[in-house]
């Protein structure tokens, strides 16, 4: 576990040192004020189109952290030939795909504090306090879907050739996921087979990334998810965290390091 | 040492030049325009509308708490926008159970994702079950209302919606403000005139004036309306209600019938305006 740690530390202050978090931050945060800034009909207490665009920023700049922070490790190591003589310590293989998930599932946890923690101040600011129940969960469930996601990087790393074929095709993935995930049963009963076939069983078997993104309830003031329900998400998203992680061992086993 | 000044001078000659082709594009499209297009129009054209139509769904959306149909799902029962249809400017077209889009779980996986999106029903401002709803809430609404506005501001209905909200939530002054922004893209238009008139009435509680404006609204429904293949009959159904209610409170009983007479032709419930009729002939009677 010592091993794990310290390569996850050196992911954790990779993405401390780049500048990807703070201009995204900077980014989001001046937009959302100028947003929020705008005079609407002299009334000072509407929020909620504010808290919307700031988690759409907060969305688009978390997955942009944890899909580039994560498609650059391998392909780094290899470049800079420390792949082999980290390979050549009593480290496995396993080891090192453990320490890079853990360190930026770890480095984009902390970002999330960060733009989380924003969104709330942003909220009091507009007297429309997010409840803190609800905004937890909507962090939590967030953390854990980037882990799905930083997951799916990570095999994307072992397969496709350059990090940034890698990061647009995760992204074009994760978003076209998060929009029509949820309807693919529906759309599947209106075509014909195979392919309803095919969608059934992307269905069934993709992770269902909509379960994480609490928006929705977010921007419009309901009452917090039950736990059982997150807590229940939460395994979802582990297991398939785990099955991601599983994967890339494999693909890393058979990947040439030459 | 040449190299800087000259990339310094070919970029200064880019920027002119950019800055001359957009200036020279705005220029031309005012022309064309009479001078009313702004930015948006200049530079989105005819998406413009759909992107105002967009908004125009998401304070649909906002009014409903987010529980809004996708594209995926069964829309029958979210046709006309229930924001405007509560405010009374469009004529419902839905259809089907507006509680229950969704239906029953379609399987195991939906049945749990639902935990995670509102799926029960409200209005803004509407108590419910799951939801303590604060007053004003329907204030959330007006940003999209305004994008919408900006970007198309030649849909009535936006105008006259927006109103309708901005009065409820006692904002009389900001209304009649966005109404007037409305008559100056659509000058003499018969639902903002009506919008107006309602200002006036309820309130300003200023009889004249909300007559004069429904008048006005009646005349200009007359003329651009009438001669229309499909006229907007639910708009003269409303003019002519509140014309003749307004002349029932002032004592004008004649003026009254003469506009329930007209109502009744075009009205889906000519019994009800023949029994107002009735009511208003016996109580003339009374008095004489």
């Amino acid at each position: 576990m010592r091993v794990i740690w310290a390569m996850a530390r050196v992911v954790i202050l990779e993405l401390i040192r780049r500048k990807d978090f703070y201009v995204l931050f900077t980014l989001a945060a001046v937009l959302t004020l100028l947003a929020g800034s705008v005079n609407i009909f002299n009334d000072r207490q509407i929020a909620r189109y504010v808290v919307e665009i700031n988690y759409l920023l907060v969305m688009i700049s978390s997955l942009v952290i944890a899909v580039t922070t994560t498609a650059r490790q391998i392909p780094n190591e290899f470049e800079q030939r420390t792949l082999l003589s980290l390979l050549a310590k009593p480290v496995s293989k396993g080891q090192v795909l453990a320490g890079k998930y853990l360190g930026a599932w770890v480095a984009c946890g902390l970002c999330l504090v960060v733009f989380y923690v924003f969104m709330m101040l942003l909220t009091y600011t507009k007297q429309h306090g997010l409840g803190v129940p609800l905004l937890f969960q909507a962090a939590w469930l967030h953390w854990v879907m980037l882990g799905v996601v930083i997951g799916l990087a990570l095999a994307g790393s072992l397969v496709f050739a350059a990090p940034s074929s890698n990061a647009t095709i995760c992204l074009v993935v994760v978003v076209g996921w998060l929009g029509v995930g949820r309807y693919l049963d529906k759309l599947a009963f209106g075509t014909a087979e195979p392919l309803q076939s095919v969608l059934l069983a992307l269905y069934y078997l993709l992770p269902h990334l909509e379960f994480f993104d609490l928006r929705e309830l977010l921007i419009h003031h309901w009452p917090p998810v039950k736990w059982g329900a997150v807590a229940i998400a939460t395994l979802y998203g582990w297991f398939y965290m785990a099955l991601l992680y599983a994967l890339s061992c494999w693909l890393f086993q058979r990947k040439r390091m030459h | 040492m040449v190299r800087p000044f000259f990339i310094m001078g070919l970029l200064a000659s880019a920027a002119f030049a950019l800055a001359a082709t957009l200036g020279g594009m705005g220029w031309s499209a005012t022309l064309m325009t009479g001078g009313r297009d702004n930015f948006s129009t200049v530079f989105l054209g005819e998406t413009r509308r759909l992107l105002a139509n967009h908004f125009f769904i998401k304070a649909d959306a906002y009014f409903h708490g987010g529980y809004y149909p996708s594209v995926f799902d069964n829309q029958s029962a979210y046709q006309t926008a229930h924001f405007v249809e509560d405010a009374g400017h469009a004529e419902s077209k839905n259809e089907g159970d507006e509680h229950d889009f969704l239906g029953k779980p379609r399987n195991f996986l939906d049945r749990f994702g639902r935990n995670f999106y509102p799926s029960e029903h409200i209005h803004l401002g509407d108590e419910s079950e799951h939801r303590h709803e604060h007053h004003g809430e329907e204030r959330e609404i007006l940003p999209w209302m305004r994008l919408a506005a900006t970007l198309d501001p030649e849909n009535p209905v936006t105008y006259a919606a927006t109103a309708y909200w901005l009065r409820r939530m006692n904002k009389v002054k900001e209304a009649e403000q966005f109404l007037r922004e409305g008559l100056r893209h659509l000058p003499g238009d018969p639902q903002i005139l009506f919008e107006l008139g309602q200002i006036h009435r309820d309130a300003n509680n200023d009889f004249e004036k909300a007559r004069n404006l429904w008048e006005a609204a009646l005349r200009r429904w007359d003329e651009r309306e009438a001669p229309k293949e499909e006229p907007n009959v639910f708009l003269l159904n409303q003019i002519l209600a509140q014309l003749a209610k307004l002349e029932e409170e002032t004592g004008r009983t004649s003026q009254a019938l003469k506009y329930l007479q007209r109502l009744k032709t075009i009205s889906p419930y000519p019994e009800s305006i023949e029994q107002w009729m009735a009511r208003l002939r016996n109580s003339t009677d009374q008095n004489k």
